[in-house]
């Protein structure tokens, strides 16, 4: 099978910090989102938008299409978001696990697929591994089980749709703009629009 | 006194500052970590209302699971002393539900303290020298925080193109449809600018499998260790005081006494 070159070019890692920076700001944009939904549904509200914050990965990823470009992308949204002063080491913590979560679907398929139901997984298992990180920041063992499976049930969906479908929606939206030509997610529309005509 | 001190050793205390307020889960702790940290930004002169606004989604979330443990926390043998609704308040969950509510604002406002004056620039060369960040993604990231200020100006130009054309959206969800219809133009105008700056830097002489030299060097100073220490003794001293009034339980290895 042909396989592209894995390494990274500074035109990707340019892209990808641009990706991060956007989405930083949309990160930071959220947290006043976040605590007025707290305000009136609790930390429910939390679950509930918590796919937002993994959307950098998955756009990310699934245009770039490289070992690695995941947990970069996430990693870099935090440190976008650190000169605004309302994420802190803890957003940073929460931004390498998040990124080290999302990047393990697209391990699993050796960087090789990039479908829907892998940018879904992606999401997911980004939506399991803060719920670890919540547990000890904010003290989520005090709540009784049940309630926890729902905050995480919630979460799980949250994961699924915000930020695996989401996430693609905004690359594959950017990719009918054009300006991703020298990118695989736009090479693949370029070729399927040949074959259509 | 923050210009002095280097974003990597803000970070390291911010860190173990954030480590040591989610050890506890008694409510004193929390405070006296709020208490100096809120003394800390009067006396550094980083109070000012702009940044306190921004713990006012810790205070929401933190009011949040303040009551939700107040009324659902798991405790033994708790005490109910008052209703609301069909909500039952425990003591016990009510001083968990405090303890919790002041580690999310006293998380918050460590973070004001040790982040607000932070300089993007210096940030970015203080992990590269620092921490040894890759210099290729830190200058990759260097290069998009400067495209900060013209995204504020891209916005506007999308804003008055969308108002020409009369485009706006309504019904459910309206507010995430122009969410997306700013976001595309915004990242698709970024994204070719990246490429334009990674040509431009490659075209420079930017690689990365040269060794380095730094037109800025932020050395890591005797200063910055001092003040990590000094950020050390006084989260002991916090430590120390709460153990000496018998405040202190550990939320981690089954220590709470009520």
């Amino acid at each position: 099978m042909f396989m592209p070159d894995q390494r990274w070019t500074l035109r990707d890692t340019v892209v990808m910090a641009v990706l991060g920076v956007v989405y930083g700001a949309l990160y930071v944009g959220f947290v006043p989102v976040w605590g007025l939904l707290s305000g009136i549904i609790g930390p429910f509200a939390l679950d509930l938008i918590y796919g937002v914050w993994f959307m950098a990965s998955i756009t990310a990823a699934y245009i770039i299409r490289k070992p690695g470009v995941a947990f970069t992308t996430e990693v870099l949204a935090a440190l976008a978001e650190m000169p605004w002063g309302v994420a802190g080491a803890g957003a940073l913590i929460g931004g390498v696990m998040q990124g080290f979560a999302c990047e393990i679907p697209f391990a699993l398929t050796r960087w090789r697929r990039y479908n829907t139901a892998v940018l879904i997984a992606s999401g997911m298992t980004a939506s399991v591994f803060t719920m670890v990180h919540n547990w000890f920041l904010f003290g989520y063992n005090e709540f009784p089980v049940g309630m926890l499976m729902a905050m995480w049930a919630v979460r799980l969906l949250s994961g699924a749709l915000i930020a695996g479908i989401g996430g693609k929606a905004v690359a594959d939206g950017l990719a009918a703009t054009g300006a991703l030509r020298s990118f695989p997610l736009g090479r693949e529309r370029v070729r399927q629009q040949a074959g259509r005509a | 006194m923050w210009n002095q001190i280097s974003p990597a050793a803000r970070l390291i205390a911010n860190l173990a500052a954030m480590f040591a307020v989610v050890m506890v889960n008694d409510p004193y702790t929390p405070t006296m970590f709020l208490v100096v940290s809120i003394a800390l930004t009067v006396w550094t002169g980083v109070l000012q209302g702009r940044r306190l606004v921004r713990l006012l989604p810790f205070g929401f979330f933190a009011f949040a699971m303040f009551w939700m443990n107040a009324a659902w926390a798991n405790v033994n043998d708790a005490v109910v002393v008052a209703t609301l609704g069909p909500l039952q308040f425990t003591d016990q969950g009510i001083v968990l539900g405090l303890a919790l509510a002041l580690r999310i604002l006293a998380v918050g406002m460590l973070t004001i303290v040790f982040l607000s004056t932070m300089d993007p620039t210096e940030m970015v060369l203080s992990l590269v020298q620092q921490f040894r960040f890759p210099p290729r993604l830190a200058y990759s990231l260097m290069a998009a925080l400067r495209f900060v200020p013209t995204l504020e100006t891209e916005m506007q130009l999308i804003r008055a193109a969308h108002r020409i054309r009369g485009t706006g959206a309504e019904g459910r969800l309206a507010w995430g449809r122009r969410l997306y219809r700013y976001a595309i133009p915004l990242l698709a105008g970024g994204i070719r600018r990246a490429e334009r700056v990674a040509i431009a830097m490659e075209a420079r002489g930017f690689a990365p499998q040269h060794p380095r030299t730094y037109m800025r060097k932020l050395p890591w100073r005797t200063s910055d260790t001092w003040f990590i220490v000094a950020s050390l003794v006084v989260i002991g001293a916090i430590f120390a005081v709460s153990a000496h009034m018998n405040w202190l339980s550990w939320a981690w290895f089954g220590g709470r006494e009520f």
